[in-house]
């Protein structure tokens, strides 16, 4: 396939997101296509595919090509079985022109057998996890027996063991003489195992290298362009460092710009704890159930004022599940939950953002964000009360606050424009401002920079070191086992709704993790036994070094 | 009282089945009044002309299919809010009914037109050798013996065939049709026609029965048909058991009526409480229930 | 969600009511025997004289009490169809408490009436927004429901124990003398209800947009997940917008019955609650936006009442009028909005479920 001079100009917002480039997809061959958000990349394959039909130049390709795009958020329809969706429009038919249900489901498990995709057919799509229902997106690509196979952020919602999976599918593709794509901006993935890259910036294409001619350096200031001033670059290196042994806590080599972002915004709602003794966050004996299947089990978690807790593993591992518990999102069917000391009234998020928990979800876009509300609506939402006269909604109060975070946090958006303009990376800057405006002794981040480019992952990750030294405690959920690895004092790895094991000092090494993550018990096993997080309580459970406590006392 | 609620579950359920479709494709028809309506209308002029049952029939069905796909062209292919176009599909219907009915025959009120045959009853006369059964089963009119062809066909149509599949597909997420290089406004379109011919048949049968047609003859059977559909969560069999609860509710009022001396009026209003509380024990056996959360 | 510019949805909405305009002249001068009369009687009618101005006006009134009860439920995502047997019943309601207070001085009795009436609507609509809230099941569906069942109740009582034994029309008694509101524009029905509308409409679009309550009843109904998540009590969003839409179709019924007709007749408010739904629709469910979508509706409906008492045209033509121009209106007016969305049950991938 060859695209020939492409520009695309979205007319809604009159942004150029494709400006006049030209791309050659060989077969055989593993492209990728990287660049950061907005970079034009989900839009120029958007445009091979056929999915976009008003742009300038040309596709070329062989009439009886087939294209098939696996986009960022595979759609699904929850109640519908995997097989339904995936077959639509290209359902097998028995003699009698009925559907063969029988034959789709044979195809698909022949085809997700091929590639050890766990996917299982007749399950209903709701009951996919993020990771699954990726592998059965792109196992929806492959019944239509592409030429050439597009990829947009396919391990995104994958583990290591997953991204494996992946990558073996795309290598055994590109064998098999078909061309295949990837879109990403993981650089490790992309040195790992793509043939070609293109490098795209601002709608151009900036580079386009063989892989084996380049390295990670040169391509990440591709892609960031060589203006951008590295704020703390060991960091964002880091990710790429695959055996990097124990990669501990960096502090941020400056924070000037962020500091106590809403000191001037409003007045603290919470006080943060003098004492770090006592923790600020406590699940005891936290177990949830539904639908007859245990989700989590009886865990116990304790967490310091100043302490950075990892919770890691593979999503449907019950980290989707977690979060919830966390957040006071879910009830859980036993055990409680101690926020500074005292239980809530009830599971809501409102009884937990009384007793002083900011929560960052995963979930931006329904849970963290209302779309169709203005930007600034949006920023208020937990200050509203503090802007009532009388019941009457004091707007240039608000806007006043609203303007003062958007500065504290670069936010680059009109505040009365609806949430859904901005860019994932301002979407997320929005979110965060607004939590931590409250000054909440506990955060809870989950999937903090699921989708952001570096820059805005980086100022996330700054932000939550610099909380972390004011004596916040924070609970990090994260599937990125470098983002736990780079910031975090203790891990938590679930497996199966355990706490497999929780990780101290020099116990933090990448390939620890990613075993305990696989339910794969590492040799030099030695402290924290199943469900423990935590300090151990319990009379005769060995003592482990405890770094929360240390850390900052 | 059970003859009786068979008879008027008929019509209650061709309604329901063919709204079921509309739903299924995500397109609320709050039009199946007004469709209803004009198919008894159309039904009683056409057999009226023909002498016909059967045409009689066809017209009825002619005359829904033609107003939904007036729903179809305003709603979907000119965008319109689904809730108006329907509310003016009913309105169309409410006012064009005795507009053409005093243009053709000068009278706004029962229309009493020569020619209409009686709607014979099916299986008079045969025996199974349980009386009850014969009495309650047999010799019911044509319609009654539509009805569970009609739920399996449209069982069948849904769940098994690729354009089911669609149809389904269309109402939870129009997106993914697209992203496989389908028209999701195709299957709006079908799914329309089919509701506009399921209560068109179904205000044909109301209007054949009793060989006349009377202004609202259809009586807010329209939107108990939309009400059955989700009674029935949204399955062809359980429009079933909602519309047949339906007919036996208001079977019990006509009987009560007779019985208790309780004004007629009152019970008019028994199915519709009836059903509110069906729906409530329903959820609230779901919430105890520890399969959702 | 606008699909295309404005500028260019204000023509093509110009040119669909232009449209239906047109066929609206067509359709009566191809029926009527006088169509100039009877087109005269239609579109200048309203504004011929006191008597017919002020009628308009006083439909316009009702109208914009009901379709603010509706577009202020849907504000808040819950979808209040019982505004027909509401606004009945509480008619009734009112009218009863009106006739029992009858001794009491005005000051006094009206205001209980009035709030007996508010109080009923309140109720019934209500009970909707507590069981789905207990549940879960859909209100929309309920207050359709519960409204439906009252309805009959209600044409029984007026027929039957209620009935004014003096009247041969099917009514109940008529209310104290005392009790009922002044005439602004006699002879015509004008009367403080639309003082009382109008004050409503600016009361709810502060209420709505420049309120704490407001912006968590708005964000309830844009995104309950995320106020939910924020620590609104999403809950009492639920409820409260069922009760406040009932209330206002309470609200509507009594001033119907102490305003304009001064008893409860049987069928009379038939067509206001539906009316009120498309009102709060065409308004795009914006407090000011039902001004004019109710005077629309207001001029539509008395010039058809005009037109069928000075000629030939007959009250089905007004319906089909109405229903033409209900169909162009909406097909441009309103792009698929999410109301539609919502009442077609279309779930959105992999989002929660509806939480409380």
């Amino acid at each position: 396939m060859d695209l020939r001079h492409i520009t695309k100009r979205y007319p809604e917002n009159d942004v150029l997101a494709v400006r006049d480039v030209s791309l050659e997809l060989r077969s055989g061959e593993i492209h990728a296509l990287i660049g950061e958000n907005g970079a034009g990349k989900s839009t120029l394959m958007k445009i091979a595919a056929g999915l976009l039909s008003s742009y300038d130049g040309e596709v070329r390709s062989r009439a009886t090509d087939v294209c098939r795009l696996v986009q960022q958020h595979p759609q699904f329809i929850p109640h519908h079985q995997v097989w339904e969706n995936l077959f639509l429009g290209i359902e097998p038919r028995t003699r009698w022109g009925l559907l063969n249900q029988e034959a789709a489901v044979r195809d698909f498990s022949a085809l997700a057998g091929r590639y050890a995709f766990p996917v299982e057919p007749r399950m209903r799509a709701e009951g996919l996890s993020a990771a699954q229902a990726q592998l059965a997106a792109i196992l929806g690509a492959l019944l239509h027996n592409p030429d050439t196979l597009i990829l947009d952020e396919p391990t995104a919602p994958c583990s290591d063991h997953e991204t494996a999976l992946v990558f073996e599918m795309m290598r055994s593709l590109r064998d098999d003489g078909r061309a295949v794509v990837l879109i990403t901006h993981k650089l490790r993935e992309v040195m790992e195992v793509s043939d070609r890259i293109t490098v795209m910036r601002h709608g151009r294409v900036v580079g386009s290298l063989l892989t084996a001619d380049t390295t990670p350096n040169e391509l990440s200031s591709l892609m960031i362009g060589e203006d951008y001033q590295h704020s703390s670059s060991d960091r964002r290196f880091g990710v790429l460092r695959i055996d990097s042994g124990t990669a501990g806590r960096r502090s941020p080599v400056e924070k000037q710009d962020l500091e106590t972002a809403t000191a001037q915004t409003s007045p603290p709602n919470f006080q943060i704890p003098e004492s770090r003794a006592d923790p600020v966050f406590e699940l005891r004996e936290v177990s949830l159930v539904r639908r007859g299947r245990t989700l989590l089990e009886r865990l116990n978690l304790k967490l310091y004022p100043g302490e950075i807790l990892g919770v890691t593993g593979i999503r449907e591992n019950g980290l989707e599940y977690i979060e919830d518990i966390l957040s006071g999102s879910t009830e859980p069917n036993s055990g409680e939950v101690r926020i500074q000391g005292s239980r809530p009234s009830r599971y809501t998020p409102r009884a937990f953002r009384k007793l002083g928990l900011a929560y960052i979800p995963t979930d931006r876009l329904m849970r963290g964000a209302s779309l169709s509300s203005s930007v600034e609506d949006n920023m208020i939402l937990l200050d509203r009360k503090r802007f009532g006269r009388a019941g009457l909604l004091n707007r240039r109060a608000s806007a006043h606050f609203s303007s003062a975070l958007q500065q504290k946090f670069g936010i680059t958006a009109v505040l009365g424009n609806p949430m859904h303009t901005l860019s994932g990376g301002n979407m997320q800057k929005v979110i965060l401002s607004r939590e931590l405006s409250q000054h909440s002794p506990v955060v809870v981040f989950s999937e903090p920079s699921w989708g952001l480019d570096f820059r805005s992952s980086e100022r996330i990750h700054d932000e939550i070191l610099r909380l972390s030294e004011t004596g916040v405690g924070i609970i990090l959920i994260s599937s990125d086992i470098d983002e736990i690895l780079s910031l975090c004092d203790r891990i938590v790895v679930m497996y199966k709704g355990n706490f497999a094991r929780t990780l101290h000092g020099d116990e933090r090494v990448r390939d620890t993790i990613g075993e305990l993550m696989l339910g794969i018990e590492p040799e030099h096993s030695q402290s924290g036994a199943p469900g423990e997080a935590g300090v151990p309580q319990a009379p005769g459970e060995i003592e482990s070094k405890d770094s929360a406590k240390g850390y900052g006392q | 009282m059970i003859y009786y609620a068979i008879e008027v579950m008929a019509p209650l359920l061709l309604a329901g089945l063919g709204g079921l479709f509309a739903e299924l494709a995500g397109v609320l028809n709050i039009a199946l009044e007004g469709m209803m309506l004009a198919g008894a209308f159309a039904a009683i002029v056409s057999a009226s002309l023909t002498g016909s049952i059967a045409a009689g029939m066809l017209g009825g069905l002619i005359a829904g299919t033609v107003l939904a796909y007036l729903f179809y062209f305003v709603g979907i292919r000119m965008r319109a809010n689904i809730f108006i176009v329907g509310l003016a599909i009913n309105l169309l219907a409410a006012g064009s009914i005795p507009f053409l009915s005093s243009a053709m025959y000068g009278t706004k009120g029962v229309l009493r037109l020569p020619r209409v045959p009686r709607m014979p009853g099916f299986f008079v006369g045969i025996e199974t050798g349980f009386p009850l059964l014969d009495q309650i089963f047999l010799g019911h009119s044509f319609g009654v013996y539509l009805t569970v062809p009609a739920v399996l066909l449209a069982g069948l149509v849904l769940q098994r065939t690729p354009f089911g599949l669609r149809l389904r597909s269309t109402g939870k997420n129009p997106e993914t049709l697209r992203a496989v290089g389908l028209n999701p406004d195709r299957y709006r379109r079908a799914a329309l026609l089919i509701s506009g011919m399921g209560a068109g048949l179904a205000g044909s049968l109301l209007a054949l029965r009793l060989g006349v047609y009377l202004p609202n003859v259809s009586a807010g059977r329209g939107w108990i048909a939309l009400v059955t559909i989700y009674l029935g969560y949204k399955r062809p069999f359980g429009v079933l058991i909602a519309a047949l609860c339906f007919a036996l509710a208001e079977g019990v009022s006509v009987a009560a009526q007779g019985v208790l001396q309780i004004p007629g009026t009152i019970l008019l209003g028994l199915p519709y409480i009836l059903t509110v509380l069906a729906m409530i024990a329903y959820s609230a056996m779901r919430r105890v229930a520890p399969s959702d959360d | 969600m606008s699909r295309s510019q404005p500028e260019s949805r204000v023509l093509v909405t110009i040119a669909a009511i232009g449209g239906a305009l047109a066929l609206t002249v067509l359709l009566l001068t191809f029926v009527s025997s006088t169509p100039q009369a009877a087109l005269r009687a239609f579109f200048l009618g309203p504004f011929s004289n006191r008597y017919y101005l002020g009628n308009m006006l006083n439909i316009f009134s009702t109208l914009a009490i009901t379709g603010l009860g509706m577009a202020i439920a849907f504000r808040a995502g819950v979808f209040n169809l019982g505004g027909e047997g509401q606004l009945y019943v509480s008619a009734l309601t009112a009218t009863m408490t009106g006739l029992a207070l009858a001794s009491l001085p005005v000051m006094l009795g009206l205001p209980i009436a009035l709030s007996v009436g508010i109080l009923t609507g309140a109720v019934i609509a209500g009970l909707s927004g507590v069981f789905r809230y207990l549940w879960d099941t859909d209100e929309l569906i309920t207050s359709f429901l519960i409204a439906s069942a009252c309805i009959p109740i209600v044409d029984y009582l007026i027929v039957g124990p209620l009935k004014d034994q003096a009247s041969n029309l099917l009514t109940t008694e008529r209310v104290p003398e005392a009790f009922r509101l002044p005439r602004l524009l006699a002879p015509s029905q004008l009367n403080p209800t639309l003082i009382i509308a109008l004050l409503l409409l600016v009361v709810a679009y502060i209420a709505l947009f420049r309120t704490v309550r407001g912006y968590e009843w708005r964000l309830s109904g844009l995104n309950r997940q995320f106020a939910r998540y924020g620590g609104i009590h999403t809950g009492v969003y639920i409820i409260v917008p069922m009760v406040v839409s009932g209330a206002l179709h309470g609200l509507a019924g009594g001033l119907f019955v102490f305003g304009t007709h001064y008893a409860t007749l049987v069928g009379f408010t038939a067509g206001l609650g539906w009316n009120g739904i498309a009102v709060a629709l065409i308004a795009k469910r914006h407090p000011l936006g039902v001004i004019p979508a109710a005077a629309a509706f207001a001029y539509l409906e008395s010039g058809a009442h005009i037109a069928m008492l000075h000629t030939d045209f007959t009250f089905e033509l007004g319906t089909i009028i109405r229903a033409v121009i209900f169909l162009f209106v909406t097909a441009t007016v309103l792009p698929h909005s999410d109301i539609a969305a919502r009442m077609s049950g279309r779930v959105r991938p992999f989002s929660r479920k509806r939480q409380t």
